[in-house]
């Protein structure tokens, strides 16, 4: 008799496997070789053949003992749906749309006080204060930020359709960007009500308050600037591909399927 | 060539699908499979069991030790709630799936 308890407990010898886990592991799977033996006896192969065969299944997988591991470890790593077709990719074109804001208004800083020295603004407040006293440096910087949202919306939107997301997904998705926006405009808010400054993640580079529409308060103006026109700028990307999934309920379960095939989404 | 991820996808719905009537173990559910799809499906356990465990991270089966009816300790994979929410839309999937490419092999050329 045959100790594939044993066999497969020296296979996993190297494993990360603590000496429990690999125990109970070499125990199931000495049953399972058991009877892949005991079957092909019963068919009329003799022991060695049968022992040879089951054997040869044992050692199919060099990495054996490393595909079980990953294999045990792989909830902490798992999304789900939700997760990859919503949270994920919106939370990500969040960061980015920050991350643009901050780069292109650092980025028109250091250029603007390069060709415009002022000597008694050092301090980074300093230069958002004096860059931000230019209509239009800051318009420039404005714009230049938002030409970039048409792309964040289609990169959401088109990232959750990748995944699987549905419409709603792929909109809300595209969307996200705007919580980001929303929180500096509540503090952009406030820094007016409060008559202070707030130079961080772009809030210097807003254009002045009725830059856009004299007859609209401050604080309209600061929800047209950073809600508005972001929000229709977002909408841009996000529109197009979402006009594209207006496929039937057939092809989107169909695409469901391909995207848990896709090696970005099938986590 | 059908690439791995077809082939997990694939797997994990005729995993899920012999595991909804009752619990078995790895051996019987290579052996149900194997049988249901005629041999076009065929585990090895070095496809089986990584596939298992994985399954079981994610939550949608659950493992314990239990006695076949002859008196022997063997480890019966089964059906959690997850796994039984997964099977019903996986399943859609995978037909809408097939009848897409179908739809794609018989249509005309051009």
């Amino acid at each position: 008799m045959v100790d594939w308890h044993g066999k497969v407990s020296r296979k996993l010898e190297h494993s990360k496997f603590s000496a429990a886990e690999r125990e109970d592991i070499s125990r199931e799977l000495g049953h399972y070789l058991e009877y892949l033996c005991g079957d092909a006896s019963s068919r009329g192969v003799d022991d060695p053949a049968a022992t040879e065969s089951a054997t040869a299944e044992l050692h199919e997988d060099k990495h054996l003992g490393a595909s079980l591991y990953r294999a045990r470890r792989e909830n902490a790593m798992h999304l789900n749906d939700r997760t990859r077709q919503f949270w994920f990719p919106g939370i990500t074109v969040l960061l980015a749309g920050g991350a643009l804001l901050a780069a292109s208004q650092a980025a028109a800083l250091w250029t603007y006080h390069a060709y415009a020295p002022m000597p008694h603004a050092q301090r980074y407040p300093d230069l958002v204060h004096n860059l931000a006293r230019h209509d239009g440096a800051a318009l420039m910087i404005y714009l230049g930020w938002l030409y970039t949202l048409p792309f964040l919306g289609a990169l959401g939107a088109g990232w959750s359709r990748r995944c699987g997301g549905n419409r709603l997904a792929q909109i809300t998705t595209g969307f996200f960007p705007l919580l980001l926006f929303l929180a500096i405009f509540i503090g952009q808010w406030i820094g007016v009500e409060r008559n202070t400054f707030l130079p961080f993640l772009g809030m210097g580079s807003l254009p002045p308050a009725h830059f856009f529409f004299p007859f609209l308060s401050v604080s309209g103006n600061l929800f047209v600037s950073w809600l508005v026109i972001p929000g229709a700028a977002l909408l841009l990307g996000v529109l197009p591909l979402v006009w594209k999934s207006g496929i039937s309920g057939h092809d989107r379960a169909a695409s469901a399927t391909v995207a848990q095939l896709d090696p970005v989404c099938a986590r | 060539m059908i690439s791995s991820n077809v082939k997990r996808g694939s797997a994990e719905l005729a995993i899920l699908s012999v595991l909804a009537h009752r619990p078995l173990h790895g051996y019987e559910i290579a052996q149900r499979i194997e049988r249901q799809t005629q041999g076009a499906l065929r585990f090895t356990l070095a496809s089986l069991y990584p596939l298992l465990y994985r399954m079981e991270s994610r939550g949608w089966l659950r493992a314990s030790w239990g006695e076949t009816p002859g008196g022997r300790a063997r480890r019966y994979y089964r059906l959690t709630a997850a796994g039984q929410k997964k099977l019903a839309p996986l399943r859609k999937q995978w037909k809408e799936l097939f009848r897409a490419l179908g739809r794609l092999a018989e249509a005309p050329d051009g």
